[in-house]
């Protein structure tokens, strides 16, 4: 009789559970975030997500924990693709760069960037043109006179690295031939390795080496100098056009409900104010700091998705 | 260099580095040691705890886990042949018969001391030799590395056992489903399913290709015998026995340190590449394969030689060479500490201290190693029958976990069904392995150092390293033809009699 009308309780117990369980769902988060990193580790969007799920927690933003995971492949179609089957929930938060534009351009996998729900951009990254210091390269006018087809190096066909170089060819020119690796380290350590005349790159990756003395750059790709790197011209300076820089942002899958959405914003604005996101993340990766949220950032998203399918079609990259 | 080293002992033996060291070690043996459980997870599910740590406290448990996975794979390689970790797989090859001939406590000591060697000999290495092996890592490029890998495939002939033929067809299926997922041109090949396009992850190939045939041999021919236990009796590993292993294992740990440092190519390899040298230059080349202490010897000192020395590349470049370093440049990174060429200037007391905790390391392998060959050892004494459906369902449900993906563990019973049929028809799995875990750098090196050339193949003969692997390929498949026409020659004389 006591076991019974002990399974009896249970039973109650789990049926209230069952009832009050949508009141739970509407409080958010009701569990822990997942970053979603499309790249794998140590690369620019690893290092991005768990700096900032270390600093979210460490200055007490966020509550709940957070989760970094990475599904790498297919230059970050895997994760659009991972995000995307989860649509309706605001638990999930992916890093994006300009791939998130590049990928569904060159590749038909069904998805852009109107899928999501852009949280916000956090700051640009600039391209740097690096080359090995010890090289026979000492300026852009040497790399024109050289007398050879320039082998650059970059992460990806169709990167922003890629794009960088060959209009660096159609500007000056002068002909190279872009070779694709599998990350920044595979790039570095292939210039350094003296396999390349330049790598197209961002700051992050190359100011150590340029601090240290094997790289020097002789190019960066803003419309003016930069404060981390204030001996760097700028590709216009020396009247070559190029000005194109990468993104770093965040997004969420479609359809999350309106109190997800102000959750993860109000936390990327907390989080983009404090002092330890700044002197943490931005001022070590050399990014440069531009702020916006939601519809100013899908309005970016939207231009630049423009700008990239006309250079990329012009380019024949696109068809 | 000594003031500073002694500077870095006094500060790293501090109550909290040594817990996190062992706590690390124990935790990677044991993970390592249940199948489907990488040391890649074990490393991954802890870099969230270290965000609360020291920067050197918690780059020690990352690499305390590391090298513990590394040398708990062998446990379960050797006691229920599956390979805990991919670099176990060679192990598998003669601990496996060891263990049914009543030697797994011998086999699991012999795979303890190898380790630990190998992994002390690497950690002086990172400390003595880790310029040099920078600027060694600095030399290997495209070319260079494509003409490695396809040195490294020739030890194919080493792992195939009975018949080269079917090694090299079972290589040539490896090499194939390689190519699966998205080349370096980002075009996709057989991406029939959006899980596809990422290519297959090595985990579940290899619990598919080794754990599960053995399982389905249980379950379609039960042979005799099976009910009982297999016999412990022989445990301790004698003095002689280690005699006559030491050349492997220091043979072993150097291949592990030299490979290790080369960032990519990582501590699977090594432990093949030491296993097929190991089995050219012993007297006993007959046994491998069937029980033989040295072959176990051979992969385990290359594979926990190897962890060492992929700190090099990592620390000194920046450049991560697997899954696991790259997981620690990000733990790195998110410590403050940037790897790179400004790291031995502006941390170089961390990267003392970390020397010298991995030093300490080497010595609570031991220790952790010692506690649970006794625990585990016990799993000898399960009757095959009871084992088997515990080891699948570890398999499944730790290749799940892995990264939650139902995929993942259809690859599994796929890949356990191949293998059942590979079984059947004596193709080894071993040779299949290898070359699925180097076909991916096989064929990008190759199209890069083309790509680099234009098309030019003289670029494979500019260095001298293309040289020298371009020469052992040559040596190494001038011998295994002259063994085979030699054994072909003694069957007939054998038949003719």
């Amino acid at each position: 009789m006591k076991r019974l009308l002990k399974t009896m309780g249970l039973a109650i117990t789990a049926v209230a559970a069952l009832q009050s369980a949508p009141l739970h769902a509407e409080e958010f988060p009701a569990r822990g975030l997942e970053f979603v990193a499309g790249y794998g580790p140590g690369g620019g969007h690893d290092t991005m997500l768990r700096a900032m799920a270390k600093i979210l927690k460490e200055e007490g933003i966020v509550e709940v924990p957070i989760n970094v995971v990475n599904k790498p492949g297919g230059s970050s179609a895997v994760a659009m693709g991972y995000l995307n089957a989860r649509a309706g929930d605001g638990h999930y938060l992916m890093s994006i760069t300009s791939s998130h534009i590049t990928t569904p351009l060159a590749s038909n996998i069904g998805l852009d960037h109107t899928n999501f729900t852009p949280i916000a951009r956090l700051g640009i990254d600039p391209e740097l043109l690096v080359v090995n210091a010890a090289g026979p390269y000492k300026s852009i006018k040497d790399l024109l006179k050289a007398d050879k087809v320039l082998n650059v190096g970059g992460t990806a066909t169709g990167s922003i690295e890629h794009i960088v170089s060959i209009q660096f060819q159609k500007k000056t020119g002068k002909e190279i031939n872009f070779v694709p690796f599998q990350g920044d380290g595979d790039v570095v350590a292939a210039l350094l390795s003296n396999q390349l005349d330049f790598i197209v790159t961002n700051p992050g990756t190359a100011r150590d080496f340029i601090e240290a003395g094997n790289f020097k750059a002789l190019a960066i790709s803003t419309d003016e100098r930069i404060d981390a790197l204030p001996d760097v011209p700028t590709f216009k300076e020396q009247d070559i056009d190029i000005t194109l820089s990468l993104y770093r942002g965040v997004t969420a899958p479609a359809d999350i409900s309106e109190e997800a959405k102000a959750y993860l914003t109000e936390k990327m604005t907390e989080l983009s104010e404090s002092e330890a996101w700044k002197t943490g993340y931005m001022e070590p990766n050399a990014v440069v700091g531009d702020f916006i949220t939601g519809e100013e950032f899908e309005a970016y998203l939207a231009e630049n998705e423009k700008l990239y399918r006309e250079t990329l079609t012009e380019l024949g990259i696109l068809k | 260099m000594w003031n500073e080293l002694l500077f870095a002992f006094q500060s790293v033996a501090t109550l909290a580095n040594v817990l996190a060291m062992g706590a690390g070690i124990l935790g990677g043996v044991v993970i390592g040691a249940i199948p489907g459980m990488t040391g890649t997870m074990a490393v991954t599910l802890a870099l969230p705890f270290t965000f609360y740590m020291s920067p050197v406290t918690s780059i020690l448990l990352l690499v305390a886990l590391y090298k513990g996975s590394t040398y708990g794979g062998s446990i379960s390689a050797i006691l229920v042949k599956t390979p805990g970790t991919a670099s176990a797989a060679c192990t598998v090859l003669d601990g496996w018969p060891l263990a049914q001939q009543g030697k797994a406590g011998k086999a699991l000591n012999m795979a303890l001391v190898s380790s630990c060697i190998g992994d002390f000999l690497s950690n002086i290495s990172l400390i003595f030799l880790a310029a040099p092996l920078a600027l060694l890592a600095l030399r290997v490029g495209p070319p260079e590395y494509f003409m490695l890998m396809a040195f490294a495939l020739t030890m194919v002939a080493s792992i195939s056992g009975g018949s080269l033929l079917l090694g090299v067809v079972s290589a040539c299926f490896g090499l194939l489903l390689a190519t699966v997922g998205e080349d370096m041109y980002g075009s996709f090949r057989f991406a029939m399913t959006e899980d596809m396009k990422s290519g297959l992850s090595v985990a579940p190939v290899l619990i598919g290709l080794f754990a599960l045939p053995e399982l389905l041999r249980l379950i379609f021919f039960r042979d005799d015998g099976q009910g009982q236990a297999m016999k412990l009796g022989d445990n301790r590993l004698t003095l002689s026995e280690f005699r006559g292993s030491l050349k492997s294992i220091i043979r072993g740990s150097f291949i592990g340190v030299v490979l290790g440092a080369i960032p990519g190519i990582g501590p699977s390899s090594a432990a093949f590449f030491s296993y097929g040298e190991a089995r050219r230059a012993s007297p006993n080349r007959e046994n491998f394969g069937k029980g033989e202490l040295e072959g176990i010897a051979a992969s385990e000192s290359a594979n926990n030689g190897c962890c060492g020395a992929t700190m090099i590349p990592l620390l000194a470049l920046g450049v991560p060479g697997d899954v696991i370093t790259g997981v620690m440049l990000g733990a790195f990174m998110i410590q403050g500490l940037t790897p790179g060429p400004l790291l031995f200037q502006n941390n170089l007391n961390e990267v003392y201290m970390l020397f010298i905790g991995m030093m300490f390391s080497s010595v609570l392998l031991f220790g952790a190693g010692k506690i649970t060959v006794r625990f585990f050892s016990h799993i000898a004494r399960i009757p095959q029958v009871l084992l088997a459906p515990i080891v699948l369902m570890l398999c499944i449900y730790g290749i799940y976990s892995i990264s939650s993906s139902m995929f993942d563990v259809t690859v599994l019973l796929i890949m356990g069904a191949v293998g059942f049929i590979m079984l059947l028809l004596d193709i080894p799995p071993a040779p299949f392995l290898i070359a699925f875990i180097l076909g991916p750098m096989f064929e990008d090196n190759l199209r890069r150092a083309l790509a680099i050339s234009r098309g030019d193949p003289s670029i494979f003969f500019h260095s001298v390293i293309s040289w020298i692997f371009a020469g052992l390929i040559v040596f190494f498949v001038g011998l295994t033809i002259r063994r085979e026409w030699q054994k072909s020659r003694e069957n007939r004389a054998a038949r003719n009699a």
